[in-house]
């Protein structure tokens, strides 16, 4: 039929259905291409500018990578992850004119990816010229970035790595254009990869060093009973040395895990976390956080937690241990084992994070904890979305179910607070009562009882 | 005058009587059977909020939502999502893109009333509070 009328006709008049189907797949095509977070295009929408720009001139590229961007938005969340790229765009715009000259062009290496790419035409003709000029740009783009990280508005999280490499396109035209700017683009990343691998070997030296005289210090921030207004308990929060690259526990741990140190690193918190709470109030619980792996590990006592407990006249029913919903647990039933076997011992267990990993809200009930923390992410601006408040309330419903207590992380606001008591949230953490500190910091004033 | 609230569904009857429950409740109402359609009566005119079912053929609701949340004419746009599933990971997903709200199906009249209500009174309330 289709054949039949095309042959006939030559040319047709499109359909409203043709004008339809061209229209969806135009949108596909767009979105497939364009990040809406930063605003940029993936750079294969470039090529046809970017071959005309260079029209024997030459052309360099300089691959703007954050590779602890990822294990960082594990932690803190997408919307985190969001809005640190979306700022690295604007600055990235704002720096065109300054430091970068007015005709560069920025894409990024892949849709919703962290691999910024600047394109700069019209580099010096001689190889040599040109890869200086390239040279200077990349390393005074370093220099400003490095800064901005440190005092954006956009406030990027602690700990996050900016690498930077550049390339030269080859002016080789017997190679297709397209495959000389993908080898270019493969050169520039593997000069960040190697960047990013000198900045991990420095940082596990310091790791080794931290465990080995155990340079931990111990932060505690106040669990908040908003309905009694009483303080319930603290969570343990490690620091590194201060000052240090590893002083967020975020960058401790994704250290760690590189060099395959992380039960060590996780039960050397659990321990100074003990130690530094000595004359620790026995009414209240100390939240301490554990890896799943590390439960798993033969003898979790034997990591010398019964025996500082004991040092500070403390028991197993004073700690709550907090395990993490957002890694994967491999084999749920030795998970499940394990935990009832510290639960015998005396220990309470949380489900930290609740709202961000890998389990359904039905495994969460599979393993029976004494509390629910819900995730910050979940909680920043949950006045002002109802698909938040609505998660909320499902997590509710299932810790009632199994008898479980629910806290809610990271209240910053009045708001939060608020709409999180109108939802029924008991137990509560975060800046807007105190921030964590050294001692055992109390609530700040007028805080509680107001809503 | 009410606000405009445009439903997109695959479903005739659910289109049908979303526009029954949300017109006795003083909303004006634009249907669309598929994405492209919806995406297409955008040039015409932009409702106040959208209720965008999951599972359409040809182009599914996170499809669309991308569209919408891509082209700065209709970013601005509140969208709801009209699913049978519940799941976290569901909703979740749909805040990520940038949904406002989750509407499981199948619901009451009433249900769905209150929560159309609930969406404009939050949007009013962030307006109000900058």
């Amino acid at each position: 039929m289709k054949v039949d009328r095309e042959a006939a006709g030559g040319i047709r008049e499109a359909s409203a259905e043709d004008v339809r189907r061209l229209r969806s797949g135009y949108l596909r095509f767009k979105s497939a291409l364009h990040d809406r977070i930063t605003g940029l295009y993936s750079y294969q929408v470039h090529v046809d500018t970017l071959q005309m720009a260079c029209d024997g001139r030459r052309l360099g590229v300089v691959v703007l990578d954050f590779p602890s961007l990822a294990p960082l938005e594990a932690t803190y969340g997408w919307e985190m992850g969001d809005r640190f790229l979306s700022g690295t765009g604007s600055l990235l715009a704002a720096l065109r004119g300054r430091i970068l000259p007015e005709d560069c062009l920025l894409a990024l290496d892949g849709v919703g990816g962290n691999c910024f790419l600047i394109f700069l035409p019209g580099l010096a003709e001689g190889v040599e010229q040109a890869a200086t000029a390239l040279g200077a740009i990349a390393t005074d783009l370093g220099v400003r970035f490095r800064r901005r990280l440190e005092t954006a508005e956009w406030a990027p999280p602690p700990g996050v790595d900016l690498a930077i490499g550049h390339a030269l396109v080859s002016g080789n035209a017997a190679a297709r254009f397209e495959r000389r700017l993908q080898q270019a683009i493969r050169e520039a990343r593997s000069m960040t990869a190697d960047e990013h691998g000198r900045m991990q070997d420095a940082r596990a030296t310091e790791l080794r060093g931290i465990l080995d005289g155990a340079r931990l210090t111990t932060f505690y921030q106040p669990i908040v009973d908003m309905e009694q207004g009483v303080i319930m308990g603290y969570e343990a929060l490690t620091r590194g040395p201060a000052n240090s690259l590893l002083e967020v526990p975020e960058a401790l741990f994704s250290c760690s895990d590189a060099i395959r140190l992380s039960p060590e690193l996780d039960a050397l918190c659990r321990q100074q976390a003990v130690l530094n709470a000595r004359g620790f109030d026995p009414s209240k619980k100390l939240f301490l956080n554990a890896l799943p792996e590390t439960l798993q590990a033969p003898g979790f006592k034997g990591d010398g937690l019964g025996r500082v407990l004991e040092e500070v006249a403390l028991r197993p029913q004073n700690l709550v241990l907090e395990i993490t919903e957002r890694c994967a647990i491999l084999d749920f039933e030795v998970f499940c084992r394990e935990l009832t076997a510290l639960r015998r011992e005396g220990f309470l267990v949380a489900i930290d994070d609740v709202g961000t990993g890998y389990s359904s809200l039905q495994s969460i009930t599979e393993v029976q904890p004494d509390f629910l923390k819900i995730d910050i992410s979940l909680i920043k601006n949950v006045h002002q979305s109802l698909i938040k408040q609505e998660l909320v309330h499902s997590m509710l419903q299932v810790a009632s179910r199994i008898g479980a207590r629910v806290i809610a992380e990271g209240i910053e606001s009045e708001e939060e607070y608020r709409t999180l008591r109108i939802c029924g949230v008991r137990y509560g953490q975060g800046f807007y009562f105190a921030r964590p500190a050294p001692a055992f910091p109390t609530i700040i004033r007028g805080r509680l009882g107001s809503a | 005058m009410g606000q405009t609230v445009m439903v997109v569904d695959d479903d005739a009857d659910i289109v049908d009587m979303t526009r029954l429950v949300l017109e006795g409740g003083g909303y004006r109402v634009m249907a669309a059977r598929s994405g492209p359609e919806a995406l297409r009566s955008m040039d015409a005119g932009h409702p106040d909020l959208i209720i965008l079912d999951i599972n359409m053929p040809e182009m599914d609701g996170w499809q669309v939502l991308r569209m919408l949340k891509i082209d700065e004419r209709t970013r601005a746009i509140p969208v709801a999502m009209f699913s049978i599933k519940a799941e976290v990971r569901d909703k979740l997903h749909g805040l990520q893109e940038g949904a406002f709200d989750y509407i499981v199906k199948p619901f009451s009249c009433d249900e769905l009333l209150l929560r159309v209500r609930r969406i404009f009174e939050t949007l009013e309330e962030r307006q109000a509070s900058g």
